[in-house]
């Protein structure tokens, strides 16, 4: 009988049948704590990746303030022009430059100690990060000496310095090398045997996002090549609707790259934090097989008030294909907790429904990270995403605050929180520093949780009465007209504000305990890690 | 066949039930209010 | 063992393969197919 089976598939914390690895002499750290394989070279490249993620969080936090701010009515605080600008840099310092920078560590870290394998190449992961490093201190400097406000959409015909398209392309391109000696060190881990059987389910998902990367990527060339061209005056003017379509093959599809990193970070922290281990192995890998065949074409989402593509394309790309990436994103959801849930009650927490539940490490920063990322994720990010995504409720919600809304519980709420989950295991593991005010960090969680969960909700709430996004100024002071928001809304908008306060707060901690225990953090060398 | 692909007895996990179908009934309850938010402001006559 | 495996692990083993099929179904089922989509539209008669 044919089965689908996966002998001797290694999980995430036991030791590679071939423990030597294809790793050169002195090339290679024996883990402390897990007792896994650390290649020293991919060592150094997710310390440098993992630390700028971290600045630019930090430029687009204080971003992230400074328009809370601005759209909290009664505060008003940045002039016209500088909102405008500031969302740029926000969109692109956290959207872009933070998650990549993140992800580009995962895949590293991933590739190399979870196959037991070193890293392909030195050259190619030095190359890469210096033109991602360039490319988005390029784009920053345009953006903040005002020479592209064009946000991050950077639609055309809003033009900006050629140097802005210049540093995304540099950005891009080095995240495709990236990329690429991702998936050289996948090829020569399976041809020096370094692991049996298949590769371990969270390195599966880390070759899922690293394929839809390559996807989003190519659309991101094909895009912002043309457009830097034009900004030089040596092709004209791209056609709108054309830009649009291929734009959002990079943005969206650049969203679904942290889908999938986010999903085997759920996994590899529920691993470590409970103990769980993925409930049917097969069913979990087809759920990614469903991300990498069906998710990308989702990105019609973005189009569909756009008149110049018809309904069919609309409707077959927003729901009928795409909903089996729905269904992966389901099963996801459904066997992470069930996982936890069956460790748990293993370890005898067997009391009643949610007994589980509440004995689990809810004082581990790494488990409530990843389980607030999963509950706020699934339930407001997955409902909001897959209802504004049909075609016909789009009209009644395109382009006001409640896409915003639910991008930021999915994005934020979601992945960026279950990546600072994340960084409170890379901290101790790789760098090898350990946190201090340890009760601060155990907190750091439910406060950015709290703050983005009611930013999201009273900006969706503010959009369903018509507030739009990108607004500077709903009041349309000096218009001779009035909009006429109802007042609810003007709460709403001020709720916004509040949450954007609650939310930098938790964020800001996140960044300075984090550059503490990196630079200033108690060593822990030579033995394993202080428990959380 | 690793150990836990094995259709076991104690694989039963109800807690995530109950939490997957309170995921699903408010998905539906808010999708019907967006359909009904729609049928409100778009007359067919 | 080897030929025992199920036709969808065998998939799910090889990355080249699944890399290939997310590429080209994007490219087809969303780009190439909106492109046409856009490229067919009638010009506007507006001046
Ligand atoms: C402290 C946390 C954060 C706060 C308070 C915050 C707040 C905001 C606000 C107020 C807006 C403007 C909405 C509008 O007027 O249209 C915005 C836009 C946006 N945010 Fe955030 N945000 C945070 C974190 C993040 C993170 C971590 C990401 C991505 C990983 C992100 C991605 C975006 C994007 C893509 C936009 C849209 C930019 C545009 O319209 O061009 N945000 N955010
Ligand atoms: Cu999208």
């Amino acid at each position: 009988m044919s089965t689908i089976a996966i002998a001797g598939t290694p999980q995430a914390s036991e030791p590679p049948a071939n423990v030597a690895g294809n790793h050169p002499a002195g090339a290679v750290r024996k883990c402390d704590t897990t007792g896994l394989p650390v290649c020293k070279t991919a060592e150094r490249y997710v310390k440098l990746n993992a630390v700028m993620a971290v600045v630019f969080l930090l430029v687009g936090g204080v971003s992230a303030l400074l328009l809370g701010l601005t759209r909290w009515p009664s505060v008003h605080l940045l002039p016209v022009d500088w909102f405008y600008r500031i969302l740029t840099a926000h969109g692109l310092n956290m959207l872009i430059f933070w998650i990549i920078f993140m992800e580009v560590a995962i895949l590293y870290f991933v590739g190399t100690t979870l196959l037991n394998s070193r890293l392909a190449s030195k050259a190619l992961a030095f190359t890469s990060f210096a033109m991602m490093l360039t490319g988005a201190l390029l784009v920053n400097a345009m953006v903040f000496t005002g020479r592209a406000d064009v946000m991050m959409t950077s639609y055309v015909p809003l033009r900006a310095h050629p140097g802005f398209y210049l540093g995304v392309i540099l950005f891009a391109v080095g995240t495709l090398i990236g990329v690429i000696n991702f998936f050289a060190t996948v090829y020569i881990a399976k041809r020096d045997h370094t692991y049996e059987g298949s590769v371990p389910l969270v390195a599966f998902g880390a070759i899922a996002a690293a394929i839809i990367a390559v996807v989003t990527l190519l659309h991101g060339a094909i895009v912002m090549i043309p457009a830097f061209l034009w900004s030089l005056d040596l092709i004209g003017q791209p056609d709108a609707a054309w830009y649009r379509l291929v734009w959002w093959g990079l943005g969206h599809q650049s969203q679904q790259i942290n889908v999938a990193a986010m999903v085997s970070v759920w996994y590899f922290l529920a691993h470590i934090t409970t103990g769980a281990k993925p409930l049917n192995q097969a069913v979990c890998r087809g759920a990614f097989v469903l991300y990498i065949l069906f998710i990308n074409i989702a990105s019609a989402h973005h189009l569909l008030v756009d008149p110049g593509v018809g309904a069919t394309w609309k409707i077959w790309n927003t729901s009928y294909a795409m909903y089996l990436a729905v269904l992966a994103s389901m099963i996801h959801g459904f066997t992470v907790p069930a996982s936890v849930e069956l460790a748990m009650r293993k370890k005898g927490f067997d009391k009643g429904l949610f007994g589980w539940l509440f004995a689990a490490p809810w004082r581990n920063p790494g488990f409530s990270a990843f389980f607030l990322s999963l509950v706020i994720f699934g339930f407001l990010g997955g409902i909001t995403g897959v209802t504004l995504g049909t075609q016909q409720i789009n009209i009644i919600a395109h382009n006001t605050l409640r896409i915003p809304g639910h991008f930021h519980t999915t994005v934020v709420g979601g992945t960026s929180l279950a990546f600072m989950g994340l960084c409170y295991y890379v901290v101790p593991l790789v760098f090898r520093r350990e946190y201090a005010w340890r009760g601060l960090v155990r907190v750091q969680p439910y406060v950015f949780a709290a703050g983005i969960t009611l930013m999201a909700l009273a900006m969706s709430f503010a959009g369903s009465y018509g507030v739009p996004r990108r607004h500077w100024d709903i009041e349309f002071s000096g218009a001779p007209f009035s909009p006429g928001f109802d007042a609810a809304a003007h709460f709403m908008m001020g709720l916004v504000g509040v949450g954007a306060v609650v939310a930098f707060i938790g964020l800001l901690v996140f960044i300075l305990l984090t550059v503490h225990a990196v630079f200033l953090g108690r060593s822990n060398e030579g033995r394993a890690m202080t428990a959380w | 066949m690793s150990e836990e692909n094995r259709p076991e007895e104690n694989h039963k996990t109800p807690g995530t039930l109950v939490l997957t179908i309170l995921l699903l009934l408010s998905f539906a309850l808010y999708y019907f209010a967006n359909w009904k938010a729609l049928a409100d402001v778009w007359h067919v006559r | 063992m080897e030929e025992r495996k199920h036709p969808i692990q065998r998939l799910m083993d090889n990355t080249w393969l699944l890399l290939f099929l997310g590429v080209v179904l994007t490219f087809i089922s969303y780009t190439a197919w909106g492109v046409i989509e856009l490229m067919s539209l009638p010009n506007a008669t507006l001046p």
